[in-house]
């Protein structure tokens, strides 16, 4: 049988996410309450029968892999079920950090054999998907193709400058024209980043084309000369796919999620997490006391809920004191409200602390938009993993307050009404949109 | 952690009954994998004790029905019962040579499992029960144990005078010494010191007793019945006095108490703090997706477990994974178990509903008459109404109080549209 092994890109660095990013990848990011992105991928591959994958790593890894574990989440373990980790590595011929995607794929490549014949995907694992990529496998083989790229009509509310481009022959779906994001949007038709490959073409697609002269960028030096030369297919996805382009997009999703269904938007839902990390699976059931009012919410595992929770995702852990208020809000692992906090509009990494009566996100910033957030978050309040918002402190919409930084009704910086409370060198601060 | 000391110690758990007062919920199941609390099964908090407590090995003793249980110990990884040097091993009966039966009674259990308790190095062997809910440090129970040089100590606890019937009591010296014993006194009991069931063996002492016991053909093989009256009279046995919460969940009534204490830390059962560890991966059907409550649902003074949607009015209930209540509906008083569907506009009142089953739309129950089950009064006579795995109650049923719905019930029986208080069916 021909076999087919997946290559899982999460190693990119990620703009826009302010300072969730700071400390880890966008792969590692918290979704959905107890979820994180790169589950989406994983379960995907892990129910399509996918038995070879390898995860590729480079910026700031350190929650991924504590997340990824060993891959036994996914049912990655045992002799013919592989989930092998490629960081970056030094050898003879490498000796630098991975140039980018496709330079990642290159170092990487042994791995799944591309001699044996066999068909190769490469996935994001920074999407919300579920996909059956043994479907895409299938077609691709009836096809006959070098290159298959899956395709996704793209909702408006849903439109960005980051995806590629596709025009292709509806009957017969080879694909006419591919650009890696166009300067001006040619066709509401956009690749997902996902794409299946013959194996000897992606080797010799990765190849030095002139010496010194190596691939980096996967779609725009791999995939667009490919599907130039060689037999390339759209397949048609109309599954359920959410692109998080930045903060805004990912605070926007999560409301779409506790909004629009009646039912958990199956099969995303479906999605299996590790549920050793940050010991999940030690969590008592959901905790609600005798006068608290949810609705519209998730509320994972260890939550103590005793306040008022509405139009929220709450991740496991989070304690919400008697008389707080949480509107319209995502809050990670293990922080806690206090009696009479009031939380509007906030996006607040794991253990972050918000003592009583203080007031987020209900205010409009004095200060105009804030700089080191991307545009589409300037009507949020960003918290940081770990920071202590202290009684009676009111930060603004478009507020952003570093990890571990302790924000007190004293604080200079709130009395000249910054935007971004206790950063640290002045690089680590510019560096975050 | 006294993890040292605790390597002469090994834990022999009994949890191989039926429980019969346990009734329909332990009639597919052994009792000590009956769900408790939403996320959790009986088990889970002996075995995280003996985690805990750093007991390196543990045996575990199963007989009636052991397939559910078997499967959420697993390996036991997930008390960290796993890598060199620790170990949880599940102990069905066995044929040998010599012995082939099914274990007679509870002592025989550790009777015929001797060569396992024999394979490590240990002093002590504690026998506990896989079917108790409680936090205790047993490293705290064996330290005391050994200071007194004691060959049993039985861990006690003062019950209220009316409950003394129901438990093994203790009378003792002013140095703890057990010097008198009633195995459930119908009147009259010496004493309101009742035994939890939780023991502690100097191994040569249990390795005789037992030997001794089993050549005894009128012996019905039982700790309660025949090794520690026995023991009581001829060795040095102690009790340990326990004051914490502790429950034996292995009725009706009890473990719909346990389960309503839960949502009260303030009753001494604070599983917050308690750490219990679970298997979450077990069972193939489970959701692990977070609970969400839609809008226009509501939840208060209640446990929900993950995979539960909650459209309806949830209160003073605890919900185990994957429990949908629909629009409109109420749930409050009650015990859900695993994938349970509450129709729109149902009302469940003080109920306990095992997995699977599918309450229509509009159907009440625990709703009429207090009048006790009239099949087993001294089960179910508190109010209480229990509804069987996988059991489909129609569109519009009404079900009365103290009710017993079993899996088998025909769906004849639910023609009239109306069950009344205290009537069994199935």
């Amino acid at each position: 049988m021909q076999k087919v092994a997946a290559m899982v890109l999460a190693g990119g660095r990620n703009e826009g996410f302010g300072v969730l990013t700071l400390n880890r990848a966008k792969a590692a990011l918290p979704y959905a309450g107890q979820y994180r992105l790169i589950d989406f991928a994983l379960s995907s591959l892990s129910d399509s029968g996918i038995d070879w994958v390898g995860l590729i790593i480079q910026y700031l890894p350190g929650s991924l892999l504590d997340h990824v574990g060993t891959g036994q989440a996914w049912d990655y373990y045992g002799d013919q079920r592989r989930l092998k980790i490629m960081p970056p590595f030094v050898g003879v011929r490498d000796t630098e950090w991975y140039g980018g995607s496709a330079d990642a794929l290159r170092r990487n490549l042994s791995f799944v054999r591309p001699h044996e014949g066999t068909d190769v995907i490469i996935c994001s694992g920074e999407h919300v998907y579920a996909m059956d990529f043994s479907d895409v496998v299938g077609f691709h083989r009836a096809c006959g193709a070098d290159l298959t790229i899956v395709a996704k009509r793209i909702a408006p509310e849903q439109e960005s400058d980051r995806l590629g481009r596709l025009e292709f022959d509806e009957e017969t779906r080879r694909v006419r024209r591919f650009v890696e994001k166009p300067p001006r949007r040619f066709t509401n038709w956009a690749s997902i980043g996902v794409y299946v490959f013959r194996g000897q073409v992606l080797e010799r697609a990765l190849e030095e084309s002139e010496p010194g002269k190596i691939p980096t960028n996967l779609p725009k030096d791999v995939v667009e000369p490919v599907s130039r030369e060689g037999r390339s297919f759209a397949y048609v996805f109309d599954g359920p796919w959410e692109y998080l382009e930045d903060l805004g997009q990912y605070y926007r999703s999560h409301r779409r999620l506790l909004a629009g269904d009646k039912d958990y938007p199956s099969p995303v839902w479906e999605a299996r997490t590790n549920l050793l990390d940050r010991g999940l699976c030690a969590r008592v059931a959901a905790r609600f006391g005798p006068d608290s009012e949810v609705s519209g919410a998730i509320v994972s595992p260890g939550c103590q809920i005793f306040g008022r929770v509405v139009d929220s995702a709450l991740s496991p852990g989070v304690y919400v004191a008697p008389g707080a208020e949480v509107r319209q809000s995502i809050l990670l692992h293990d922080c806690r409200v206090e009696a009479g906090a009031l939380i509007h509009r906030a996006v607040s990494d794991k253990d972050a602390v918000f003592e009583p009566g203080c007031r987020i996100g209900l205010s409009e910033s004095a200060a105009g938009p804030n700089p080191l957030l991307p545009p589409s978050a300037q009507d949020l309040a960003v918290i940081g993993k770990g920071a202590r918002i202290g009684p009676g402190v009111q930060l603004p919409l478009g507020a952003q307050v570093y990890p571990k930084a302790v924000i007190e009704l004293t604080s200079q910086a709130l009395a000249e009404g910054q935007l971004n409370l206790e950063a640290g060198a002045a690089g680590e601060k510019a560096g975050i949109l | 952690m006294a993890q040292a000391a605790q390597h002469h110690t090994v834990a022999m758990i009994l949890a191989g009954g039926q429980g019969s007062r346990l009734s329909i919920l332990s009639e597919v199941r052994a009792k000590p994998a009956v769900p408790f609390a939403g996320r959790y099964r009986i088990i889970d908090f002996t075995l995280s004790n003996a985690m805990h407590s750093g007991l390196p090995y543990v045996g575990i003793l199963t007989q009636y029905r052991p397939y559910s249980l078997m499967d959420h110990l697993s390996n036991t990884q997930s008390w960290e019962y796993c890598g060199r040097g620790r170990m949880a091993a599940v102990l069905p009966p066995y044929r040998g040579l010599t012995d082939s039966s099914w274990y007679e009674g509870t002592s025989d259990a550790v009777y015929q499992n001797l060569a396992f308790v024999n394979r490590f190095d240990c002093d002590t062997v504690l026998v506990l029960s896989g079917d108790h809910i409680y936090r205790m440090a047993y490293d705290q129970l064996g330290a005391f144990h050994r200071e007194t040089q004691a060959d049993l100590t039985i861990a006690c606890q003062p019950v209220p005078w009316p409950e003394t019937s129901r438990f093994g009591v203790m009378k003792t010296d002013r140095s703890s010494r057990i010097v008198d014993f009633q195995e459930k006194p119908p009147k009259n009991p010496i004493s309101n010191l009742a035994s939890l069931g939780i023991y502690a063996f100097k191994r040569s002492t249990l390795e005789t007793r037992l030997r001794e016991d089993a050549a005894r053909p009128d012996s019905t093989h039982d700790f309660g019945n025949d090794i520690i009256p026995r023991m009581i009279h001829e060795d040095r046995v102690y009790c340990w006095e326990f004051r914490d919460y502790w429950r034996d969940v292995g009725a009706l009534e009890t473990y719909w108490e346990a389960n309503m204490e839960a949502l009260d830390p303030s009753s001494g059962l604070d599983l917050a703090s308690w750490d219990v560890r679970t298997n979450t991966q077990a069972g193939l059907a489970v959701s692990h997706r977070p609970p969400r409550i839609a809008e226009g649902g509501s939840v208060r003074n209640s446990l929900v477990s993950n995979g539960c949607l909650i459209r309806g009015a949830v209160d003073s209930s605890v919900l185990s994974p994957g429990v949908v209540v629909g629009e409109g509906a109420r749930v409050s008083e009650s015990v859900i178990l695993n994938g349970c569907v509450i129709a729109e506009g149902a009302v469940v009142e003080k109920a306990i509903i095992d997995k699977r089953a599918i309450i229509g739309r509009d159907v009440r129950i625990g709703q009429g008459e207090l009048k006790p089950n009239v099949a087993q009064p001294h089960l179910l006579n508190c109010g209480l109404t229990v509804i069987g795995k996988e059991v489909r109650l129609p569109k519009g049923l009404r079900v009365g109080r103290n009710c017993l719905i079993r899996s088998e019930a025909p769906e004849a029986a639910f023609a009239s549209g109306e069950i009344h208080s205290g009537e069994t069916i199935g």
